[in-house]
């Protein structure tokens, strides 16, 4: 276990020391991302003026609400499919199969990396935000913020999981953007980043809740709320735990197929 | 003005060309705008699922405004998306072809390339907004619906302008993608009544950022409210002034241009 840390921490570290070295676009990456965040606070404002609750939530839940999704999207963003797509597409995959290191392990590190330094970016300007938007000291509880942590860690693992399948498919397609496109809009509509999932009608939140991207955005967010508590909480925290075993497992063997599509490119 | 729109036309012949050699690659990209309108269109929906109006406009109403800016979108896509590989080319000097030929700079940068992605988003919005014409049965006289329908398309001139001012910054900046995805996020804006916003962000939506035009307005025309006249002093202003803005900021950024070598 500390070998397999050892061979693969390198990957983060050079990630971080990037994305760094690039600070002017980790800044203007997240001012990017509130651009979306500032419209939809204006709408959620003036809908609340109209009714204290909509569909359970009030004011104060929805800000609480934006700025959890807004932290998970920061977080992870679509630069892992990115990268198993550009490294499939140029060629440069052959350095990593001719390396004795295994593949799924190197792109989690690399995304543990790049998510390290922009959540570190991200949960200060959530973190301030929520503060001067809403009443933030009733969601504080010790052990449902520990809750909340660990919800947030597993999400980040089944999210790189359903990532990097994603990631696989331009192995088949020899094209970034209809995988990244499609895998980005079903991700956003079924995880809840878009609405929360008790939004939807019945049947749809329904269908949501049986698929594993819930398991993103509804979980943390739904613990952090106080929604799901005590042994709920904890069997929703099961069941992210059995996704990411699920998922990795079958990204485990849908590389070792995929690699036998592979065409390099050049040489 | 003739030739240069010839010449437009030209290029983008021989841009599907391009593209249709590449035929999974045209398909897909085809769907993958279609699809990636559908996401707009699930919040709208289960939104409004669960509230009746947005500062008094309706689900119908606040669609068309939907309907106004995706087709903006898609028509931009469609036919300048040129204009988004313009950083592309200033980085790697590839831009000195374009200053050495005694063409138009701006028809040349419009007509480099062509996205089929921005068909089904065409397709998308219109359907959207017949849909809610349809559902809002509105009293209008033809003449209104052919002024909406020539409100669009000073839209997507609108839409082109802005995009080009925002590309121009690439000749000064030589890393310009987050920039150009800020002024692309805007348009969140104009997909909601004007009204739910401060002041300060309205005079920016109707003046240097002028996505208000391309949907709240001819929208408000449209729905009875906002009377003939203003409209029709109001829009050729607007239209007229963001095209010398951006003129002004592209003929200043040109002159800083470096070739990156040969």
């Amino acid at each position: 276990m500390i070998r397999f840390f050892r061979k693969y921490k390198g990957f983060a570290g050079c990630t971080i020391s990037t994305r760094l070295n690039y600070r002017g676009a980790l800044l203007m990456n997240i001012v990017n991302a509130s651009v979306s965040l500032v419209a939809s606070l204006f709408l959620w404002n003036v809908l609340f003026q109209e009714q204290s609750v909509i569909s359970g939530y009030t004011r104060d839940d929805m800000i609480v609400y934006l700025m959890i999704v807004f932290l998970m999207q920061s977080i992870l963003g679509n630069g892992t499919e990115w990268e198993i797509a550009g490294s499939v597409l140029e060629g440069s995959i052959i350095m990593d199969l001719i390396k004795p290191i295994s593949f799924q392990s190197r792109c989690l590190f690399q995304t543990i990396g790049s998510a390290a330094a922009e959540g570190a970016v991200a949960a200060f300007v959530t973190g301030t935000a929520a503060v001067c938007l809403c009443d933030l000291g009733k969601y504080l509880a010790p052990e449902r913020f520990f809750l909340f942590a660990v919800s947030i860690l597993m999400a980040f693992f089944v999210k790189f999981c359903i990532s990097y399948l994603a990631g696989l498919c331009c192995f088949f397609t020899s094209n970034g953007y209809g995988v990244i496109y499609m895998r980005q809009v079903i991700t956003d509509i079924f995880s809840g980043a878009l609405l929360p999932l008790s939004f939807y009608p019945e049947w749809f939140e329904k269908i949501a809740k049986v698929l594993p991207f819930q398991s993103i955005m509804y979980t943390p967010t739904q613990i952090f709320l106080g929604r799901t508590e005590g042994a709920q909480a904890v069997n929703m925290l099961l069941l992210q735990l059995v996704w990411v075993i699920v998922l990795w497992v079958f990204g485990y063997f849908f590389f070792r197929f995929a690699i036998r599509r592979v065409t390099i490119q050049g040489g | 003005m003739l030739r240069n729109l010839k010449l437009y036309f030209r290029y983008s012949a021989q841009n599907i060309r391009g593209l249709m050699e590449y035929k999974n690659d045209f398909i897909v990209s085809t769907i993958a705008g279609g699809i990636w309108q559908a996401v707009g269109l699930v919040f709208l929906f289960a939104l409004f699922h669960n509230i009746s109006s947005v500062a008094g406009w309706n689900m119908y109403e606040v669609s068309l405004l939907y309907g106004c800016v995706m087709f903006s979108e898609g028509a931009y896509t469609l036919l300048f998306q040129g204009s988004t590989g313009m950083k592309h080319r200033i980085r790697t000097g590839e831009f000195d072809r374009y200053m050495l030929r005694p063409v138009n700079l701006t028809t040349q940068i419009l007509g480099a390339q062509i996205n089929f992605a921005g068909l089904c988003t065409l397709i998308t919005a219109c359907s959207l907004m017949v849909y809610a014409l349809r559902r809002l049965h509105l009293e209008t006289h033809a003449g209104m619906l052919l002024l909406f329908g020539i409100n669009l398309l000073f839209g997507v001139c609108i839409r082109a302008n802005m995009e080009l001012m925002g590309q121009s910054i690439a000749f000064c900046l030589i890393n310009v993608s987050s920039l150009q995805n800020i002024l692309y996020d805007v348009q969140n804006f104009a997909k909601y009544p004007l009204t739910i916003y401060p002041k300060s962000v309205r005079v920016v939506l109707v003046t240097v950022l002028p996505h208000a035009v391309v949907s709240y307005v001819p929208v408000c025309l449209l729905l009875g409210r906002l009377a003939l006249w203003p409209y029709i002093l109001g829009v050729p202003c607007s239209v007229v002034f963001i095209t010398w803005l951006r003129r002004l900021i592209f003929n200043k950024a040109i002159t800083k241009y470096e070739s990156a070598g040969n």
